[in-house]
This record gives structure tokens, C-alpha cells and sequence, in this order.
């Protein structure tokens, strides 16, 4: 339950600029997700958070405390390891202990706190195993369990499903969710998959290059991309050029469309998802049908609009289509987000 | 609140420990002798040097390689080598034994990499036997073997009537044949271990593009083992060049005295006191010599070694028939044939007397003697080995700490440190102790120009800690390199500061490394030779096991068989430390100390 506020962290490694000034809050209880393609910075962020790394510049506040000089000890920041890092010599106990121990807590609270921590994470009755005698969930779990029991101010996942298979993947996803819920812990989840992000986090932070893209709720990332990267990235999505051609006045695909153009003048990108477009027979627009992908909850329809790609997500109601046809759509203002070409 | 950015005491004493030890007990002691060397009377001089550049030392070839000699049972061939004086001497018998165990050793690692054959597993076992190690006790055997009424004119001309002459190795070319035998399965691990980290892959691309034989070996399979022949060859290099024990066992050949390490002992241990300066002139010789070797081949090495990451099984071939011709007719009694020193120590330790071909008279006497007369040598060997290996341990657990957790060229510096003794021949270090602590310590027992009042202990027990380091530096190094930085990151994170971190998480992770360079150090100081028989022979009452061997091989009086039944014991200790390691690590050490 603790607030974090990041403000305008820099980190070179040699000559590579790993993070370029990033300025984020979390709010507390917030379960808040850094999301990015690898080497966009985001577990050098995390790493930070946690005091493994400190930043050349630029501060880390806890609940308002300085804590970016403070010794990574007694920060209360606390990581869960991408490879889980569990110790190969000490049992399932004794590696949920291990920080508890350090703390000097008395042998009958450590066996307590162990015991509540695997029943948290489900793992009743394995405290005598060894790691290597673990499946990879249960080593999450272990993971997990060890850096709760602690009670940290802060939890830091670093990736911590990409070494699970995809059904494993969604069922800890919810573990996670539940079990940040139930403690309210302030949690930072470190990710490139945008479905992982989308589904589990309170808020996101889309990075790339060492730079925030984008902070918002998942709904507002997907739906309202402020830059061509968080559009691309996060999802499929059209990006078209058009041209504001005076107030409110916007030229897309050889039409002009009446929607608030405020801030934008001249050239302009519009990205669009592909699902609000619509195959309307009365539509104000027309492509050619270039290619039919049909995957097995949509199909997607590629068209050729004078040169422009459009990308069309059905969900229902296919309709016989055939490469080499002409069809009509349609697309809704509201759904059209304009940014700059160079953002 | 304790703040980051302040003094971090784990990194400090970690650089420190290897910096101050390596610095004190290494590289102080040699600069010492330098400056004995370089100065007289308070003045930089040459006078030292000046005897070196005499005939004895550098000269015309003389003599001949081999020469037709009368005994009491006819002639016989007397091969010995020609004499160069001193120092080119040691030169050309370190090239030919690097020459003849790199090719042994190298075809022998290729053959069992690349064929499979009845009776390869053998091969492999008998080829790692002249890895133990009997200081003098295993070289006699071979001067015995070779000698007039030897094994070898026994079978080859009594018996067989191969032979027109009877033959027999002394000299230069018995050091040769002897440090050949002994040494080339140093090569043979090192190019055996390089090769089974390529990535077969590599190989099969080569083939599969068409290339086979002995294109393939020279093309694509020699070159990736280069580092592995390298780092083999110059390990024999220098072992020859230090070698003490094949000289002193064919001592008697005058030429077999004009080697450079052998000229040092001698007059290390002909005088008593102070000795003359002239030694430590010789002594930078030796050491220069071997530091230059050292320094090229590590360059060149480091240019030419590859990262490999992908592993696999090689698979392994029926030979074709005229290689196996080859292997059955030539290489499986060669390596039979290097493997009859560690067979001879048996046999003279388990006898009475040797004056045929064979020793004979059964006895157990010998052996029985390790418990009485000769038990004292045991146990002060023993005690030095220990003492050793404790600081062995804590400076390679510290050393390697730095080398694989901090990216600074100070770890640069102690990587380098850590393995430095290997280029500095061990009677370099036992001259430099002699006039550093003589000069330090003068007038205790750590001084030893009084050899009444002189404990060898405390000189024996740094002398072994610095000459064993690198083989357990690099058995440390290789585990911590195997440890995810993450495992010791969780437990920072967790609020265990990082002493705790490195000795619960750490230290635990690398046990199976710590014990077995902890094992082999302790073995390999068990059976050192070059400081053991100059300053730890100054005081026979303290003196470890090889000073007594020494004195057997020197001396009328000692028993050759006495000297075998120790040797026994030190190949007991080394084979089970090699079964012991093998069987937690799972890996062959790659490494091997000898002399």
C-alpha cells in the first residue's frame, strides 16, 4: 500500500541509453504494468524500483520518502525474478524463510508466516520439496510465496510468466490478480505481452526506446493510442495518412469526415482499430479485397483503398467474400485516432 | 538508514585477499631476487650475470647425439643428446617434450573424439595413469627400463633379438623420454576438454559439405581445438623447464647436470647460508624464459578461442581399417608402454631389490616403513598440504567473487594474478623465498640461511598456496560463472546484505567446485618437489614427503624402495581425490599440476 513516484530517471549502460528520462506515479494498492518490446528499458526500470540498479539521474519516491540513495535492503521493494531465482540447495521452506530469516523474526512466526504464504499461493504441503522437484508453475508460485511472505511495500515482477506454457500462463495471471487483491499490495508488473498487460493491470506504461509512450488504463491504451508505436504495438491496428484540411475538416481514404481536429494541422496519421470498421453496403468508403485470413474466432479482410491498407476484423456475421472483390465499409468518427506523423 | 554508495567491505576484502596475498607471497619475493641479481655492493650490475654467458652455460655443439659404449656384457648404444651449454640445453629438451607430448597427446584426444573401437574406454583409463604423479620414484623406473640390463634390451634384444645393439637413455634424451612419458596426458585432457565443447554441429556442416578425413581434422577440427593444444603445450613447456626430478634421477650423466633448473638446485643446495647471488641471476633466466612462453601463447590463445554454446553429443565412428591398424599396432602399446613408471612404483615399493629387468623379493616391509621411519615425512607433508589448502580456498573463493560478479579492470588485474604462479617455475619461487624471508624475517625461524634454527613450515605452506592456486582458482571461477547473477540478486533483494548472500548462496552453490579444487590442490602440494627439496630439505626433521625422496635419489644410503612405498601412498591420495571429484562434478579436470 505504498505510492511510487518515478521522476525523470536516466540510465546509460556505455553507449546505450537504457532509460531517457521517465517520470511515471502509482498510485497505491495499484496494480500497474510497464509494458514494451525487449530492451525498451522496462525491467532496467524495475531494477531500479528495486535498488539492484541505481539511475544516473532523476529520483524514486516511496509514499513521499526519497529512496533513491537507500540501501536496496531496506527499501522493501521486492522482485520477483524472471527465472524465478529460486536457491537450488534450500527446500521450498527454506527459500520462502530465507527473507523472513534475515529479518530476524522468531522460529515460530517464520514457520506461521511460511505456512500462510503457501496457502496463499496453493502450495499446502510441498514446503519440504526442492525447486528441481517443482513444476514451472509451482516454482512461480514458490517465487511468488517467498517475496510476499515478506510483506513488501512494493511487489516487482519481472516477466514472471513468459516461462510458462500458454494455458499455465492465463490460469497465474488470475493467481496474480487474486492475490494482489486479496493484500493490496502496490504491485509493478513487468511484460511484453499486451494481452497480459491488458488483462491484468489497473493501469499501463507502454516504453519503447527508453522512453514512456503512453500511461493509461487498458481500455484507454487499446482505444485511444497517442503514438503510431503504442498503436502498433499493442494490438493490430490501420495506420493511415489523412490531412486536416481546416477546422474539423479531416481527408481520409478520398473523403472528408466532420470530427474535432484540435491540435492537428496539415499531414496527420490516423490509426484505427480493425474491428470498428465495418462492412456496410451503404458505407461512405470502398477497397478492393486483397486477402481473406480466417482464424478461429475472426477473420480478418485485407483491402486495397487506392494504394492504403485497410484491415477489417470480423467477429460475426461472415459474409461470402472473394479475393478480387469490391466492397463498401464504413468507420465511425469516434473511433479515429488522429496523431502526429512523427509521434 | 544505512545509505548505498559507502564502503562495500565484501568487495573490499575480495580484491584485497587475492591483491595482498598474490603481491607478498608472489610477486615481492621474485622482484627481491631481481634486485639480489641485479646488484652488488649497493650497485646495478651485471657481475652476477657474468658466469652465465660462460662457456658452460651457452657454447658450440658437443659431443655426440649418441655414442657406442663397452660394459660388462658388450656394447651398447648410449644415446644422450648433444650439450649446449647450460641454458640452450633446457630450451631444446622444454621444446622437444612440448613437440612430442603435443603430438601425442593431441592425436590421442582426436582418435578418441572421432572413433569408436574396441577397447577405446581402456585406452582412455591407461591414458590418464602417468597424470599420478611420484616425483623421482617414476623417472628412475623409466631410467631403469631403458638402462643396459633395463626392461627394454631385456625384451627387444635377449628375448625377441629385435634389437642389433642393446640401447640405453641418458643424458638430455632421458629427461626427453622421461618428462615425454610423464607429461603428455596434460596435453591429451586439455585437447580432449576443447574438443567436447565444440558444437558437433560444426563438424557434421564440414562433412556434410563434403569434407572427410584428414581435410576434416586439419580444416575444421584442429583449428577449433587450437586453444586446448595451446593451453596444453605451454603447460608442458614449463613443467619441463622446472622439472627437477628427471635431472636429479639421471644426475650421474654430467650432461643431465646442465639444465637450468638443475644448476640452481645444485647450487642452492651445495651451499649452506647466504647463498651467492649467481643463483638468483640464474633463477630470473629461468623465469623469463618461462614468463615470455607464457605471455605468447596466452595472447595468442586469447585471440583464437571460441565461444561455443551449443552443445551435443559427438558421435563417434568405426575407424577405418588402416587407422585401426594404427591404433592396436602403435598407439595402444605406446600408451601401455608410459603407463610402466606408475606400474614400476608398485612393484619396487611391494620388493626387496631390483638388479635384473624386473624387482624381486617380495615384501611389505617398504610399505609398513610409511607407518615407523618414514611416517614423519608423511605427516609434515600432510600438515603443509592443509594448511595450504585453506588459503588456496580462500583466496580462489574471493578471487573468482571478483573475476565473475564485477565487470572492473581491477578483476581483469586478479584474473590474471590468480593464475600468474603457473608461469613462475617452482625453483624461482623457492630461490626468491630464500632471499626474501631471509631478508624479512631475519634470525626466526622463517629464516633460512640458519638451517638449525629454521622451520620450514610457514614457507612450504605459501609456497604450495601459491604454486596450487590457479587449478583451484579455475575449478571456483568455472562453478560461480555457472550461477545466475539472480540468485544472489533474490536474496539482496530479500534484505540479506551480501556477505550473507555469498556465504548462504553463493558458497553452498559452488561446494562442489571448492572440494574439488580444494581435493586436487591438496594432492598436487602432497607430491610438490621444487620447494619441498630445497627449503624444505634444509631441516630434515621438518621436511615433507619428496625432500626424503630426493635425498634417496641423491644419496647411497636411502632406499629407492622406501622412496616407492611413498609413492604409493601419493598415488593412492591423488586417485581416490580424482574419483572423488569425478564422481560430485561429473567433469574431468582439464588442469593437472605435476612436479
Amino acid at each position: 500500500m505504498t505510492k511510487v513516484e518515478i521522476i525523470d530517471v536516466m540510465k546509460r549502460f556505455g553507449n546505450v541509453t537504457a532509460l531517457n528520462g521517465v517520470s511515471l506515479e502509482i498510485s497505491s494498492s495499484e496494480l500497474f504494468s510497464i509494458l514494451g518490446p525487449s530492451g525498451c528499458g522496462k525491467t532496467t526500470l524495475l531494477r531500479i524500483v528495486s535498488g539492484l540498479e541505481s539511475p544516473d539521474s532523476g529520483r524514486i519516491f516511496f509514499d513521499g520518502e526519497d529512496v533513491t540513495d537507500l540501501d536496496p535492503r531496506r527499501r522493501g521493494a521486492v522482485m520477483v525474478f524472471q527465472n524465478y531465482a529460486l536457491w537450488p540447495h534450500m527446500t521450498v521452506f527454506e527459500n520462502i524463510a530465507y527473507g523472513l530469516k534475515v529479518r530476524k523474526l522468531p522460529k515460530e512466526e517464520i514457520k506461521e508466516r511460511v505456512m500462510w504464504a503457501l496457502e496463499l499461493v496453493k502450495l499446502e504441503g510441498l514446503g519440504g520439496r526442492y525447486p528441481s522437484q517443482l513444476s514451472g508453475g509451482q516454482q512461480q508460485r514458490v517465487a511468488l510465496a517467498r517475496a510476499l511472505v515478506v510483506e513488501p511495500r512494493i511487489l516487482l515482477l519481472d516477466e514472471p510468466l513468459s516461462n510458462l506454457d500458454a494455458k499455465l500462463r492465463v490460469e497465474m495471471r488470475a493467481e496474480i490478480r487474486r492475490i494482489q487483491r486479496e493484500l493490496g499490495t502496490t504491485l509493478i508488473y513487468v511484460t511484453h505481452d499486451q494481452e497480459e498487460a491488458m488483462s491484468i493491470s489497473d493501469r499501463i506504461a507502454v516504453m519503447s526506446s527508453g522512453k514512456v509512450e503512453q500511461i493509461g488504463e487498458p481500455r484507454e491504451i487499446y482505444e485511444r493510442p497517442k503514438t503510431i508505436f503504442v498503436a502498433e504495438f499493442v494490438g493490430k491496428c490501420n495506420i493511415i495518412r489523412g490531412r486536416v484540411t481546416s477546422e474539423n475538416r479531416l481527408i481520409l481514404l478520398g473523403r472528408e469526415l466532420k470530427l474535432n481536429t484540435e491540435g492537428f494541422e496539415g499531414e496527420v496519421v490516423v490509426a484505427i482499430r480493425p474491428e470498428k470498421i465495418k462492412i456496410n453496403q451503404d458505407g461512405r468508403f470502398s477497397g478492393k479485397v486483397t486477402l481473406i485470413e480466417t482464424h478461429t474466432f475472426y477473420r480478418d479482410i485485407y483491402l486495397d483503398c487506392n494504394g492504403e491498407e485497410v484491415l477489417i476484423r470480423e467477429f460475426s456475421d461472415f459474409k461470402p467474400l472473394k479475393e478480387g472483390e469490391m466492397v463498401r465499409f464504413d468507420i465511425r468518427e469516434e473511433h479515429l485516432n488522429l496523431i502526429r506523423p512523427g509521434d | 538508514m544505512a545509505r548505498r554508495g559507502g564502503l562495500d567491505s565484501l568487495l573490499l576484502v575480495s580484491y584485497s585477499i587475492p591483491i595482498f596475498s598474490l603481491t607478498i607471497f608472489l610477486i615481492l619475493p621474485v622482484f627481491n631476487t631481481l634486485a639480489v641479481a641485479f646488484f652488488k655492493e649497493g650497485k646495478l650490475t651485471l657481475y652476477w650475470f657474468k658466469t652465465l654467458f660462460s662457456g658452460y652455460y651457452f657454447s658450440l655443439p658437443k659431443g655426440d647425439f649418441y655414442s657406442i659404449e663397452r660394459f660388462s656384457g658388450g656394447e651398447v648404444i648410449v644415446m644422450r643428446g648433444i650439450d649446449l651449454g647450460v641454458i640452450p640445453n633446457s630450451i631444446f629438451v622444454a621444446i622437444s617434450v612440448t613437440l612430442l607430448t603435443t603430438f601425442l597427446g593431441t592425436v590421442i584426444a582426436l582418435i578418441n573424439y572421432r572413433y569408436d573401437f574396441r577397447g577405446k574406454r581402456l585406452l582412455k583409463v591407461l591414458a590418464l595413469v602417468p597424470i599420478l604423479v611420484t616425483p623421482f620414484v617414476s623417472a628412475y623406473v623409466i631410467k631403469r627400463i631403458f638402462s643396459e640390463h633395463g626392461l627394454l634390451n631385456f625384451i627387444l634384444y635377449d628375448l625377441l633379438g629385435l634389437l642389433p645393439f642393446r640401447i640405453k637413455i641418458d643424458g638430455l634424451i632421458g629427461i626427453i623420454v622421461a618428462q615425454t612419458m610423464s607429461y603428455y596426458p596434460i596435453v591429451y585432457l586439455n585437447v580432449h576438454s576443447t574438443l567436447m565443447k565444440i558444437d558437433p554441429a560444426l563438424e557434421e556442416q564440414a562433412e556434410n559439405l563434403g569434407a572427410k578425413g584428414l581435410q576434416l581434422i586439419k580444416e575444421i577440427l584442429l583449428p577449433l581445438a587450437f586453444p586446448g593444444i595451446a593451453a596444453g603445450a605451454i603447460l608442458v613447456f614449463i613443467f619441463s623447464l622446472e622439472d627437477l626430478a628427471a635431472p636429479i634421477v639421471f644426475h650421474s650423466d654430467p650432461l643431465a647436470r646442465k639444465t637450468i633448473s638443475f644448476q640452481i638446485f645444485s647450487r642452492f643446495t651445495g651451499q649452506l647460508g647466504e647463498r651467492s647471488p649467481e643463483i638468483a641471476a640464474l633463477s630470473i633466466f629461468l623465469l623469463v624464459i618461462a614468463l615470455l612462453a607464457f605471455v605468447w601463447v596466452r595472447r595468442y590463445v586469447g585471440l583464437r578461442s571460441y565461444a561455443m554454446l551449443f552443445r551435443g553429443t559427438p558421435k563417434a565412428r568405426e575407424p577405418p581399417t588402416e587407422l585401426k591398424l594404427i591404433i592396436y599396432s602403435l598407439m595402444f602399446p605406446v600408451v601401455l608402454f608410459t603407463t610402466l613408471p606408475q606400474v614400476g612404483v608398485f612393484l619396487l615399493a611391494l620388493s626387496e631389490r631390483w638388479t635384473s629387468a624386473l624387482p624381486e623379493g617380495l615384501t611389505l616391509s617398504n610399505l609398513e616403513a610409511i607407518s615407523g621411519e618414514i611416517g614423519k615425512f608423511v605427516l609434515n607433508s600432510v600438515l603443509y598440504s592443509s594448511m595450504a589448502v585453506i588459503l588456496i580456498v580462500l583466496i580462489s573463493l574471493h578471487s573468482s567473487y571478483v573475476a565473475t560478479r564485477v565487470r572492473s579492470p581491477l578483476s581483469a588485474i586478479v584474473e590474471t594474478l590468480v593464475i600468474l604462479p603457473i608461469a613462475v617455475p617452482g625453483i624461482v619461487v623457492a630461490v626468491s623465498y630464500f632471499y626474501f624471508f631471509s631478508k624479512l624475517l631475519p634470525g626466526t625461524a622463517m629464516d633460512p640461511t640458519d638451517p638449525l634454527s629454521f622451520n620450514p613450515m610457514l614457507l612450504l605452506v605459501l609456497s604450495y598456496s601459491m604454486r596450487r592456486l590457479p587449478f583451484a582458482a579455475r575449478s571456483i571461477y568455472a562453478g560461480m560463472q555457472q550461477i545466475h547473477s539472480s540468485l544472489e540478486e533474490a536474496s539482496i533483494n530479500l534484505g540479506a546484505s551480501k556477505w550473507r548472500t555469498l556465504l548462504g548462496i553463493t558458497v553452498p552453490l559452488v561446494s562442489l567446485n571448492i572440494l574439488g579444487g580444494a581435493l586436487l590442490s591438496f594432492v598436487y602440494s602432497m607430491s610438490e618437489t621444487s620447494t619441498s627439496i630445497t627449503l624444505g630439505a634444509i631441516n630434515m626433521e621438518r621436511a615433507p614427503i619428496t625432500a626424503y625422496m630426493k635425498d634417496v635419489m641423491l644419496s647411497a644410503t636411502g632406499s629407492v624402495h622406501l622412496a616407492a612405498a611413498l609413492g604409493v601412498l601419493l598415488i593412492l591420495t591423488q586417485i581416490s581425490a580424482i574419483l572423488v571429484v569425478n564422481y560430485f562434478t561429473k567433469e574431468r579436470f582439464s588442469l593437472v599440476g605435476v612436479t
